[in-house]
């Protein structure tokens, strides 16, 4: 597919939580008192490859796209002040609902329909954390699904990225395009939006388009919501120590949020045994070493 | 009969840690809804992988083995993961909240619409279904989400949440040895892999940090430390009073002023462990100290307590991990 020289930045507004935690529809949703709308810090993360494409010369326009409701509007002036040309929202009714695959698809339809080669969103929202916007847009575009990337480059209508895995350790991956980029939050610093850039950002227009959104499925999952309940995690019995500390041990079942402490004195050959039998039980070290 | 499956993840020839908290879960709901557990391994050599798994709870394990898959490539997975989920129909398949696991888990999503809820703490069996609980609106909130779709149940669980079932070496498991289904054309491909050196990575991604405090003495005996980190495959990082003194740069400082990291396993040489420092530290999985104050505060929230001079134990160390990892 040839590419237009245009990026798309898809923007998610998070929900932030505010005063006392209180939930309505049985817990379906959150209480609108206890919540507000804030940006989605992977959100900035991707406007900022996306500027830096453009300086590079690889890309001509950013466009960043929306599926909000109306009171959403000016969010996207803070994308508009860092530097992306046009920005535009998908009108979304109030009362929408929509969950995660539904927004990403709806963002799919609108790229696909505007012809984008090129979509960058952040990895997941600060709110869900879920991480399936991206995926769904790219179902939704057709179009390759390239994840966690710490680099973007772009050649030939080929897209790169460096993608950021545990450890340190990084996989490069490559796709033609149409493709969505999920960008990985703290590789690069999103720049700065003075507050006079941010006023005169909002004076700029928002483009709205309409998707007709009933053929789209319904959603995949219903949810409750309560307050975060810790589960107790599973710690595994010693070896070694007193035998009325293990038998106290199997007692609590095995479970216990507390560590068991340990303070052991002696020579250096023994301590080092010590370390490295813990280090195995614990699966850390495994047999061979590693 | 329900079945719960765990996609394994390994590196550098072992299990990793995760997928044995995930067996345990697995296993539970087995043991709660009489059903079975099965781990699914891809790799380029997994004969040695298997054992352990079954010590930690798989009663079958699935193996892909192909050189194509010594690093995770997603059209394969995907692809052979797909055909053999709808095939078996597990109830639930759980894979780590990883890099890998995560784009594992909602590329097969997508491709199948089956239910996925991401970053998962706990699984409740009501009403013959699983219902998946992740912490959402920065883990204030636990969201209960019940699928509306047929098909497995997939999730991804944070590691270190559950913790680890105690291993049971009599067990075994049943090896079904399968066929990786090759796409004919792959949207994605995967051009290299680029390991990260424990020396030079930002300590936030570290696995293991060797840390160092005053009681490691002088510049010096820095030297210790950096030998111990690399025989044990580890990061350097120090307190605030190591950076202040020169012995080490400032990005390596850890605590209330520097980094905040959570590596799975935390060794202080010669920290006292005050507040400032800790709370950059605390919630590694497993922490060790040393030092030769049995009142020092970080013994009281170390798994392990060393009384000893960090300068006589650590050449010790170093030397029986050159012998246990082959590192020099």
């Amino acid at each position: 597919m040839a590419f237009g020289g245009e990026v798309f930045v898809a923007v998610k507004p998070a929900v932030a939580l505010v005063g006392a935690l209180a939930f309505e529809n049985e817990g379906q949703r959150l209480a609108p008192a206890c919540r507000q709308w804030a940006v989605n810090e992977a959100d900035l993360f991707a406007m900022e490859h996306a500027l830096r494409l453009r300086e590079s010369g690889r890309v001509e326009r950013i466009t960043c796209i929306t599926a909000a409701p109306r009171e959403l509007r000016d969010f996207l002036s803070l994308f508009l002040g860092m530097g992306a040309d046009r920005a535009m929202r998908i009108v979304v009714a109030e009362d929408a609902g929509l969950d995660q695959v539904a927004t990403g698809t709806l963002l799919g339809a609108a790229i696909r329909r505007m012809g984008g080669g090129l979509v960058l969103a952040g990895q997941r929202s600060d709110d869900g954390g879920s991480g399936i916007v991206p995926a769904a847009t790219a179902r939704a575009m057709g179009a390759a699904y390239l994840s966690n990337a710490s680099i973007v480059e772009l050649r030939d209508g080929q897209v790169e990225v460096e993608r950021k895995l545990e450890a340190g350790n990084r996989q490069v991956w490559g796709a033609s395009l149409p493709a969505v980029v999920a960008i990985e939050p703290g590789s690069i610093q999103p720049r700065y939006v003075s507050v006079a850039g941010l006023l005169l950002a909002q004076r700029r227009p928002v483009e709205e388009i309409s998707i007709d959104a009933d053929s789209f499925p319904g959603p995949a999952v219903t949810q409750r919501l309560a307050l975060a309940r810790v589960r107790p995690k599973k710690t595994v019995a010693l070896a070694g120590g007193a035998a009325a500390d293990r038998l106290k041990m199997m007692m609590s079942g095995g479970t216990s949020g507390k560590k068991e402490k340990r303070v052991l004195k002696g020579p250096p050959e023994q301590l080092a045994a010590d370390v490295i039998n813990l280090l195995r039980e614990r699966q850390v070290l495994t047999r061979d070493g590693r | 009969m329900h079945a719960f499956w765990v996609v394994a993840e390994h590196s550098n020839g072992a299990v990793d840690r995760v997928t044995f908290e995930l067996l345990g879960e697995a296993r539970r709901l087995a043991r709660e809804s009489g059903g079975k557990t099965a781990a699914v391994l891809f790799g380029d050599r997994l004969e040695a992988l298997v054992p352990p798994l079954a010590h930690y709870g798989a009663d079958t394990v699935y193996t892909f083995q192909d050189d194509r898959l010594a690093r995770y490539n997603p059209g394969v997975v995907v692809a052979s993961l797909g055909e053999l989920c709808a095939a078996q129909e597990p109830t639930l398949v759980l894979f780590p909240a990883t890099s890998t696991g995560n784009d594992a888990a909602v590329r097969l999503s997508m491709e199948r619409n089956w239910v996925y809820a991401a970053r998962c703490v706990n699984f409740l069996r009501k009403d013959g279904d699983i219902e998946m609980v992740r912490p959402v609106n920065g883990q204030k909130v636990h969201a209960t989400v019940r699928g509306q779709l047929a098909g497995p149940r997939l999730a991804t669980v944070i590691p270190d949440v559950i913790g680890l079932d105690k291993p049971d070496p009599k067990r075994t498991a049943t090896v079904v040895a399968c066929t990786p289904v090759i796409p004919e054309e792959t949207d994605v491909e995967v051009r290299r892999f680029i390991p990260g050196d424990p020396a030079t990575i930002d300590l936030r991604e570290a696995g293991i940090i060797v840390s160092a405090g005053r009681g490691v003495g002088s510049r010096d005996n820095m030297q210790l430390v950096y030998e111990f980190a690399a025989a044990i495959g580890g990061s350097v990082g120090g307190t605030r009073v190591a950076v202040d003194l020169g012995w080490l740069p400032r990005e390596r400082q850890i605590g209330q002023t520097g980094k905040t990291v959570t590596p799975r396993l935390y060794i202080a040489c010669g920290i006292s462990g005050a507040t400032q420092h800790t709370l950059g530290m605390k919630d590694s999985s497993t922490i060790i100290a040393i030092n030769t104050d049995p009142a020092a505060p970080i013994f009281k929230i170390a798994d392990l307590a060393l009384e000893t001079d960090v300068r006589e134990l650590l050449p010790t160390l170093t030397q029986r991990f050159r012998q246990e990892t082959g590192r020099k």
